[in-house]
């Protein structure tokens, strides 16, 4: 573990940098003048968790397919690359419960497919498993592709407008958008101060050692913030700020964030209908 | 830890949110009694710089492994029970909104787990122990050690339980408590070893400030 110190540096700065990256990227395409851009964030709230529990009720391929492009097509309407899109939502979280659901189809009971032989053993491939396997990978995909939409379409003081608007506590509010601005502040106090202590270091360092250099740097780091809290309140007060904030927002419910809201909650209702067998479809549409 | 969207049926969604936001409206309460104006910033940026320490890599074993810190034990130690679960549900806000670390509907569930769980769990834990040892900066750092450990452990129980329940993850609570909770149980010394480490850090440094108000 000779590299402990200097690969916990570098794997750190990389993750700030990368999710500093990110969060640039998020905030230009919110910015962009698409469809869900111009919905109010509450309407959008509305709409994406109504259709994610949707969602989460669906079994059947179809269906889950129809949402998934319901998704994609509000994404080109927003003005999100197709590519983008479908990497974004599909790297990571969906390819990671694909290896969560990868025994499915060898230990699921039901009717067999196909086996395969492995060095003498026969290992049976149920439909059953394998379309359990399909489903759940597909509906992660959708949830995660709806969340993405209304994640990149909102910009982060629409988002704390909207939950101001929804009674969530004002000093929540307050915390979280205080909180929002100083992260990077400190993620880029954090690694300066890493990067000082590795281009000290005179030779390897054991295991134990740079835990304990990290977790100083941490401390470090909460004394600084508690300093640096102090001089912010100071600054606030000087400005006027009296332990509660006014937030001034031109949030309103218009005609079209109602006629969005109605129309894709419209949209669950022929989905629901397939699934419960009510619409009539070619039978091999239905697994 | 963080469960993404489309992992939990949906009365389990609304279960963990109403149960969470009993927690919140407590949270709320005990804070506007609590905290004072000049509290809130220091507050904030507090909840920053542990959200800045969670993008840490540890390296935690052979083969380049690592692992991340959640720190809910250790926001609860400065800021008390209630303060770590405000505190922690900004820092899932922000994850769940810019990161895609844990699902917009999850939201309930997780802060429920790394938020309510680990924070309460974490803080009594520490208070219990460090006060049956004497209250000496060595039973301080013991109270935080387990606090930091036990905290996760039940933290990925709950998370266990709750994909477990629910339909729609392909496997049973037979298999996703036992996974969930051992593989945590022993990331979880990693957890308890940095809290311990970070408080023994300020115990040395500024211990005043483990004496702030705690919410």
């Amino acid at each position: 573990m000779a590299m402990g110190l200097r690969r916990m540096v570098h794997l750190s700065v990389r993750e700030v940098l990368q999710k500093f990256r990110d969060v640039m990227f998020q905030d230009r395409i919110a910015r962009r003048e698409g469809l869900l851009q111009s919905i109010d964030p509450r309407a959008k709230i509305v709409v994406i968790v109504a259709l994610i529990f949707t969602a989460v009720f669906l079994k059947k391929i179809v269906t889950l397919v129809a949402i998934l492009f319901l998704a994609v097509l509000l994404a080109m309407l927003s003005k999100i690359s197709l590519r983008f899109f479908l990497l974004r939502t599909f790297v990571f979280i969906p390819l990671f419960s694909a290896v969560i659901a990868i025994p499915l189809p060898f230990i699921v009971g039901g009717e067999t497919i196909t086996s395969i032989a492995l060095g003498g053993i026969l290992i049976r491939v149920s439909r059953e498993g394998l379309l359990q396997m399909v489903q759940f990978i597909l509906r992660v995909w959708v949830c995660v592709s709806l969340s993405v939409l209304l994640v990149l379409t909102t910009t982060w003081p629409k988002l704390m407008h909207a939950l101001a608007r929804m009674r969530v506590p004002r000093v929540f509010v307050l915390i979280a958008d205080m909180t929002y601005r100083y992260l990077f502040y400190f993620a880029d106090m954090l690694y300066k101060m890493l990067l000082a202590r590795e281009s000290r270091l005179t030779g390897p360092i054991g295991m134990m050692d740079t835990m304990k250099t990290g977790a100083s740097a941490v401390g470090a780091l909460l004394v600084r913030a508690y300093e640096h809290g102090e001089r912010v309140y100071l600054a606030m007060k000087s400005r006027g700020f009296c332990g509660s904030i006014e937030i001034l927002d031109n949030l309103t419910l218009r005609p079209r964030d109602i006629t969005f809201m109605i129309l894709l909650i419209l949209s669950i209702i022929p989905l629901i209908l397939v699934e419960v067998h009510a619409l009539p479809l070619p039978s091999h549409l239905l697994i | 830890m963080h469960i993404p969207d489309g992992y939990l049926d949906a009365w389990v969604l609304v279960l963990f949110f109403v149960l969470t936001a009993i927690m919140w409206i407590l949270a709320f309460k005990r804070a506007n009694s609590v905290m004072e104006e000049r509290h809130i910033p220091l507050f904030a940026v507090l909840t920053a710089a542990v959200f800045a320490a969670q993008m840490i890599n540890w390296p935690v074993g052979p083969g380049g492994t690592t692992a991340h810190l959640v720190g809910g034990a250790l926001l609860a130690i400065f800021l008390g029970p209630f303060g770590g679960l405000i505190a922690m549900t900004v820092i899932l806000v922000i994850q769940a909104f810019f990161f895609g670390d844990g699902g917009i509907t999850a939201l309930g569930a997780n802060v429920w787990n790394m938020g309510v769980v680990d924070c309460f769990v974490g803080y009594y834990l520490f208070k219990i122990i460090s006060k049956s040892l004497g209250d000496t900066p060595r039973a301080k750092t013991i109270g935080a050690f387990v606090g930091g450990w036990i905290g996760i452990t039940l933290a990925a129980f709950f998370c266990g339980l709750q994909i477990g329940i629910s339909t729609v993850f392909p496997y049973e609570i037979s298999v996703s408590i036992p996974v969930m909770t051992l593989y945590h149980c022993l990331l979880g010394l990693i957890e308890g070893l940095i809290t311990a480490l970070v408080i023994t850090y300020v115990l040395k440094v500024r211990p005043d400030l483990l004496e702030l108000p705690k919410i």
